[in-house]
């Protein structure tokens, strides 16, 4: 019997963007209101886990687009087609958002345009290419400076992010001050076999973190929650980067212990890469370990938050006063 | 000789971490043996309605329909619409006669004319539903318009409260002229015109009373009720709308005490299937019209529209995975 549906575009491109911040709520919050959080629609349900560690995934929202694609040589490619996006709770504190699409080439025979809208609704989450540009131009050209009038992955993600932080179940108290972060990546199709080039990380001036990976694409889902995965402890490592950098400014040790505790109470115990990665991904993850080394730099705000903690314990006790509050804290280091 | 440890891995999952999205029962084709209105009930001659109807869903149509090859016999169920919702409001028009009345009317005169009526739906039913979320509304979350060239996501999409179109409006001449400039009329243009227009602006709901409250409109619970024929909507993943059988002795005294969609044949085929057929009076081709105009713009959940196109393959159908190419239509003159 033949075929009268179009077979569908085949991706060699995958594009994520992910903007990620600290949820706007004084504590964790439980799966139940993770739940409710990210219960964008009635159709279906938000999927949870909690080991190793609490993880809440919103249904996928649809997006449509029909725009120039980023070409970094400056090629005049158009896509049309969808983009998915979703929102993330990450123990219960971190809030992320993802934005993501399948680049393919044009199907042959109708223009894509005339082919219908149905057809690209058929297949969510793919943007049909409409002229030449090739794979690396296109995931260069995202990775690069954006462009007015491009395809805008960040202004979706942002917003799916504020969808998030905008739930009326939220009481707006965050207990230490954060950013947001950006993140993006992209992926290209590894194809079946052969080598596969290593991952590549970069920071831009402008703070943007890019990683450029080649990997199967069949199973873009895993892939977005590897980059997802990837974003959350990149902001980790930047928030506590962060912190620490800051102690060396001048004021007094008690308020640098003040500074550090809500860290440590709420954000700590969230370390855990690859905690939700697939075992065939793993190897972004060990590939990220080795350079530039995520959990050393991880490691070294530990133990210099450690030293903090033991100073100003040692401080107050050859003062003669009772251990300060501090000690509990330091207790789970 | 070092020994050789092979780390094992365990398998770990959880329940809650899957999207579930649960099938149902789908019969090979849902015919719809018209469209009526609740006041139709006292002045149609429903022998006649059904006798129109009736030699277009026989077995061989209904065969070329499904795409079956020959000699298959056709898993098949058939409804009717009953439209309690949209219904012209005349103070002097007689009430609507009761379903104990009206139902066993429907069933005979479908018999009479060679076929079978097997589930009745209420139009009024798919604005109504559980915690703020009636069928209409869950298909509203669905609708993912068509995007004008330069949507690149930067700003949300630009949407027409309660409107949906297939093209380009005409740009507002207003605005031109408040401005002091000469305003010059543009047409609408269709998406993908090839090469020249038939511009739809379909009207999802309106709101009279300028609050919250929404009329839907016509068009609209009847693209929910492809949907809902075509098997796709899911509440929390789970199915949305279920078939109740009704026993045609012990009808309800009023309308609204029926199901949504109640089955009043025993050994009927299921209410969703692969594809439908809907045999309607020409005089809801406008209705049509904006009905695919809506459908095409509708991302349903692909595990769902997948399901259909796997389980029709198993038997060895074909199915289309665009919803849009799954919907037919006879459409007679009054």
């Amino acid at each position: 019997m033949t075929g009268n549906s179009a077979p569908g575009p085949r991706p060699t491109l995958l594009l994520v963007e992910a903007r990620t911040t600290l949820l706007r709520h004084s504590h964790a919050v439980n799966p139940d209101m993770a739940r409710e959080i990210l219960a964008f629609t009635p159709a279906a349900s938000v999927r949870t886990t909690s080991r190793p560690l609490a993880r809440a995934v919103s249904p996928d929202t649809v997006e449509g687009v029909y725009c120039r694609l980023p070409s970094a040589a400056g090629r005049r490619t158009e896509g049309i087609g969808t983009v998915t996006s979703r929102g993330v709770l990450i123990g219960g504190r971190i809030a992320l958002a993802s934005s993501r699409t399948l680049i393919a080439a044009g199907r042959p025979g109708i223009h894509a345009r005339r082919r219908g809208w149905f057809t690209h609704l058929a297949n969510p989450g793919i943007l049909e290419q409409i002229g030449r540009a090739d794979d690396d131009d296109l995931a260069r050209g995202f990775t690069g400076p954006s462009r007015p009038g491009v395809l805008d992955l960040a202004a979706i993600a942002s917003r799916q992010l504020d969808r998030v932080q905008a739930a009326t179940t939220l009481n707006g108290t965050i207990p230490l001050r954060t950013a947001r972060t950006r993140f993006r990546f992209a992926v290209h199709d590894a194809g079946p076999n052969g080598p596969a080039p290593s991952p590549s990380f970069t920071i831009d001036d402008a703070g943007v973190r890019t990683l450029v990976v080649h990997a199967a694409l069949d199973a873009a889902e895993q892939l977005a929650t590897l980059c997802e995965d990837i974003a959350a402890h990149d902001w980790l490592l930047t928030i506590m980067q962060r912190l620490v950098d800051g102690l060396d400014e001048p004021p007094v040790r008690a308020g640098r212990i003040e500074r550090i505790a809500p860290a440590v109470e709420q954000l700590l115990h969230l370390w855990m890469p690859g905690a939700h990665t697939e075992p065939e991904l793993s190897w972004v993850w060990a590939a990220l370990e080795g350079r530039p080394g995520f959990s050393r730099q991880w490691a070294s705000i530990v133990a210099r938050i450690r030293n903090e903690l033991d100073l100003s314990i040692l401080r107050a006790l050859s003062d003669g006063a009772t251990p300060p509050p501090t000690t509990g804290l330091r207790r789970g280091l | 000789m070092t020994k050789r440890v092979t780390p094992v891995d365990a398998v770990y999952m959880e329940s809650s971490a899957l999207a579930r999205t649960s099938e149902v029962p789908l019969a090979q084709v849902s015919v719809e043996l018209g469209h009526l209105y609740l006041e139709d009930l006292h002045t149609v001659d429903l022998d006649h309605f059904f006798a129109r109807i009736a030699p277009w869903v026989d077995e061989a149509r209904i065969q070329a329909v499904a795409c079956l090859p020959a000699g298959r016999r056709p898993r098949v169920s058939t409804c009717l619409l009953l439209d309690d919702y949209s219904s012209p409001t005349d103070p002097q028009a007689r009430p609507a006669p009761p379903p104990t009345t009206a139902i066993p009317q429907l069933l005979a005169a479908a018999e009479r004319a060679g076929t079978r009526l097997d589930y009745l739906a209420r139009e009024s039913a798919f604005v109504q539903g559980p915690a703020a979320c009636s069928l209409a509304e869950l298909v509203e979350g669905l609708l993912v318009a068509d995007p004008p060239f330069g949507a690149n996501g930067s700003r949300p999409p630009v949407t027409q409260t309660g409107w949906l179109t297939n093209g380009q409006r005409s740009p507002s001449t207003e605005a031109r002229q408040a401005m002091g400039q000469r305003a010059r009329w543009a047409p609408p243009t269709e998406n993908g015109r090839h090469p020249h227009s038939i511009f739809h602006d379909v009207e999802l709901w309106s709101s009279p009373a300028g609050d919250d409250t929404r009329i839907w409109s016509c068009a609209y619970l009847a693209a929910v009720w492809q949907l809902v024929r075509l098997g796709m909507l899911r509440r929390d993943g789970g199915n949305a709308v279920a078939a109740e059988l009704v026993d045609p002795a012990e009808l309800p005294d009023s309308w609204s005490a029926l199901p949504a969609v109640a089955q009043v044949t025993r050994t009927a085929a299921p209410l969703c299937a692969y594809r439908t057929l809907s045999v309607l009076n020409s005089r809801f081709l406008p209705v049509e019209a904006a009905v695919r105009t809506i459908l095409c713009q509708v991302a349903a959940d692909p595990v769902t529209a997948r399901q259909a196109v796997r389980r029709a393959a198993a038997e060895g159908i074909d199915v289309p995975l665009e919803l849009i190419n799954r919907i037919s239509y006879v459409l007679l003159s009054p």
